[in-house]
């Protein structure tokens, strides 16, 4: 079966629409089509992809999305990916919101949202780990000097992002530009180090 | 009222300078919050809905545009989280001269180090808007664990802390 762009764009409706339960439910109903079923990419192809996606501003899956598509199909396989995958999740996202605004008053609905949203700050430590032990590994390879800096910036960033005082943009590139500095200097370091 | 160019670009500013579903949080947030435009409240109300929905992770925003502007609100939200992420087909194409550079890797991680660290501090803010107690701790201790552990789905440790919370906030 050879991709094109109906095909994707059912595949990605159909991605939309079943995938409660976030990023992960997408993603392994796209893994189990395109790679499993289809094989439109060989699973390391998948991977490389899925890595550089998480380079790319913004969501990754939507970033992910616009990359199979523009792949397999090209520039039109970009555009029938993302409004297969968005449009259905964007209304009912809508949808659900519209339905809490009538019925936010009721206790237990109250109830039930300030339960979930203590288990998402629990989940949100979770992912922020999960985010950044890849990252802090990567610095101990380049040396003590970035780990140590890594490891700083953890506590830094933390402080300046509550207290409110610095436009968090401004952190957010700052710490980028710092790090990008030690690592390069680190590398060149070395690389004259070890000839 | 919002000035919907306005409430668009910062949005767009938001997740075009960070990265996942809630690095765009902080900066949101920050912006949102001291013009007014929105509450700490609304913002988690925001993210439990975005928990909820189906498709990508990270769809939060446009609950949160609904909440404070209506329809109009959800829409500006959606355009401006679907195109940051779009820079990834001219990054496709520049990837072998990147990947390699030391000073692109560092920025990258940086930049990820810096979401990791300050999405949990906005976090706690806008749901401890709600109060913090001792059935509150327990939840979001017990639903760390659970998800760390990686035994129960994110989606059903949510519905369970949602059922917990319905019974003790009644």
């Amino acid at each position: 079966v050879s991709p094109t762009a109906l095909r994707l764009l059912v595949l990605w409706t159909r991605i939309g629409i079943q995938s409660f339960g976030g990023g992960q439910a997408v993603l392994l109903y796209a893994y189990a089509a395109m790679v499993d079923r289809f094989h439109w990419y060989t699973p390391e192809a998948w991977s490389e992809d899925w890595a550089l996606c998480q380079l790319a501003p913004g969501v990754n899956l939507i970033a992910f999305a616009a990359l199979i598509g523009s792949r397999l199909v090209g520039r039109i396989g970009t555009v029938v990916s993302l409004v297969g995958l968005l449009v259905p999740s964007i209304a009912i996202t809508m949808l659900m919101a519209a339905l809490y605004l009538r019925v936010r008053d009721i206790r237990i609905v109250q109830g039930a949202v300030h339960g979930m949203l203590f288990g998402a700050v629990g989940g949100s430590v979770v992912n922020a780990i999960r985010l950044g032990r890849p990252l802090l590994k990567a610095s101990l390879h380049d040396g003590a000097a970035v780990l140590t800096i890594a490891i700083l910036a953890i506590p830094i960033c933390a402080i300046l992002a509550s207290s409110g005082r610095l436009p968090i943009v401004v952190l957010l590139l700052g710490v980028g530009a710092v790090m990008s500095a030690t690592v390069w200097t680190s590398r060149r370091r070395r690389a004259h180090a070890a000839p | 009222m919002i000035d919907p160019v306005a409430y668009f670009l910062l949005s767009l500013k938001a997740s075009l300078f960070s990265t996942g579903g809630q690095g765009n949080l902080p900066s949101l947030h920050q912006d949102l919050v001291v013009r007014g435009w929105a509450s700490d409240q609304q913002f988690a109300q925001a993210l439990a809905i975005g928990q909820l929905s189906p498709g990508p992770s990270g769809l939060w925003p446009i609950a949160l545009g609904y909440l404070v502007a209506g329809v109009t609100g959800a829409s500006l939200a959606s355009i401006a989280l679907v195109l940051p992420p779009l820079l990834v087909l001219p990054m496709a194409r520049l990837h072998r001269r990147f990947a390699g550079s030391a000073a692109v890797q560092g920025f990258l991680r940086g930049l990820a180090l810096a979401v990791a660290a300050s999405v949990p501090v906005i976090i706690l803010r806008v749901v401890g808007s709600y109060g913090y107690d001792l059935a509150a701790v327990l939840i979001a201790v017990g639903s760390f664990v659970l998800i760390l552990s990686g035994r129960l789905a994110p989606v059903a440790v949510l519905g369970f802390a949602a059922l917990v919370g319905a019974v003790v906030y009644r």
